[in-house]
């Protein structure tokens, strides 16, 4: 997956971006974008809205590229702006109204020995990570795959770091919880699966036997 | 069974190299198995596949950068000249300076969308659109919160009328609705321009009534 540290920006580019040069913007496009986009989606879980936040993302690039002190400034910039736009949708009064509280209740009601419940709802680490509160999300997602440090976090959503830190380790407590269950349920499938093929060979030899022709 | 001296928030501090309690031993065989299922789920977010990006709309839709103004190269004479256009033409025209309170509530300006041509660049407007219409209501300025504040503010955002909640609700229903338009197999363009002029408008209405109330307490005002 392109994450912003993958992230290489030919000097001509960056030189080009600062002078606000469209066609060096346009490369920088190309070159963040996907970035940008990875960020957004897995942070907000909503693709329209990821898609809008590049959108923005971009716009903030051509008009205030002036703002970036230096060439490389420029990656750190798109990325911390993705952040704040991501942030302030998650706090939109409408955000809100599609909570995903309801997501939180799949790992709060899904007990160990509730087999099949967490195969079907969640069945791929993008479900399970959908499925975390906003704010534990975002935090595994900054921390994680983008690398910033626990004081950082704190700084964007306004909080501290032990906020950070705790919102993290509850995000990790669920995941593996998550992920130890779906490897139960994996096994039991699996199981299930031998069982009925055993059983349909046997039937299959059964009828086999029965139906032979008789050479006596 | 007896309890773990350690949580998880001190495993991912062992992960991290950062300070954590002496109570996780790096050697104990259940720290080495909860440490390696840690470590690999960070590797598979790591290695989610990438969300594909449509080029096709935001690119050719790409705004020009503002150039700065030759007059705000030089404010002191750029000021002079405002306010002596001004004086002069408001004498001309009216005898006396006229208030425009009230007036600039109503809604910005934007690019008419019959002179886009591309279907990208369409959508692209309407999203700006709607971005633009999002800060109008609720005041937010996302560029300086970007550059300088870490938390936007939601600047003297008043509980909303029954009749905002059921636009607000609407507008959810749009973005549930866009939002599963990539859930589907196929992109279906038409369909996602015409969710996009719907959220458009519905953010109208609500600046639309918004702007009603700030003209209606404006009027309030002058009639006390």
């Amino acid at each position: 997956m392109s994450g912003f540290s993958d992230i290489q920006i030919p000097p001509r580019v960056a030189k080009g971006v600062l002078r606000g040069d469209r066609n060096a913007l346009a490369d920088a496009y190309r070159l963040l974008a996907r970035a940008v986009m990875n960020l957004a989606s897995r942070i907000l879980q909503d693709r329209g809205l990821a898609e809008e936040v590049v959108q923005d993302t971009f716009i903030d690039l051509v008009e205030k590229a002036e703002q970036i002190k230096n060439i490389d400034a420029i990656r750190p910039w798109v990325r911390r702006v993705a952040v704040n736009h991501c942030l302030m949708r998650l706090r939109s009064p409408w955000h809100a109204r599609r909570s995903d509280a309801d997501a939180e209740e799949i790992f709060a009601s899904s007990e160990p020995d509730n087999s099949m419940e967490w195969a079907v709802q969640l069945p791929t680490l993008e479900q399970a990570l959908g499925a975390l509160s906003d704010e534990a999300r975002t935090v595994v997602w900054l921390h994680d795959v983008e690398g910033y440090t626990h004081k950082e976090i704190g700084e964007l959503m306004g909080k501290t770091a032990s906020f950070s830190k705790s919102q993290l380790a509850r995000a990790y407590e669920k995941l593996l919880k998550w992920q130890n269950q779906l490897n139960i349920e994996q096994a039991q499938l699996q199981d299930t699966a031998a069982k009925q093929e055993t059983e349909g060979q046997h039937a299959k030899a059964t009828l086999g036997h029965i139906g032979s022709p008789c050479t006596s | 069974m007896q309890k773990r001296p350690w949580d998880i928030s001190d495993l991912l501090a062992l992960r991290d190299g950062q300070p954590h309690s002496a109570d996780v031993q790096a050697d104990d065989p259940q720290v080495i198995e909860q440490l390696e299922q840690i470590r690999g789920l960070g590797i598979a977010l790591n290695a989610l596949p990438d969300v594909p990006v449509d080029d096709d709309v935001w690119l050719p839709a790409m705004p020009a950068r503002k150039q700065r103004s030759v007059w705000l190269r030089y404010p002191m004479a750029t000021a002079a000249s405002v306010f002596f256009a001004s004086v002069v033409g408001m004498f001309m025209l009216f005898g006396g300076p006229v208030s425009d309170v009230g007036n600039n509530a109503g809604p910005a300006q934007y690019t008419s969308l019959d002179s886009i041509d591309n279907t990208g660049a369409q959508l692209a407007a309407l999203m700006r659109q709607s971005r633009d219409l999002e800060q109008r209501l609720y005041g937010v300025n996302p560029l300086a919160q970007a550059a300088d504040t870490p938390q936007p503010t939601y600047e003297g955002m008043p509980a909303p009328t029954a009749l905002e909640e059921t636009l607000l609700f609407r507008l959810a229903d749009v973005d549930g609705q866009i939002a599963r338009l990539y859930d589907a197999a196929e992109m279906d363009s038409a369909q996602r321009q015409a969710l996009w002029l719907k959220r458009v408008e519905l953010l109208e209405s609500l600046v639309a009534i918004r702007s009603g109330d700030a003209a209606r307490l404006f009027d309030n005002s002058r009639s006390m």
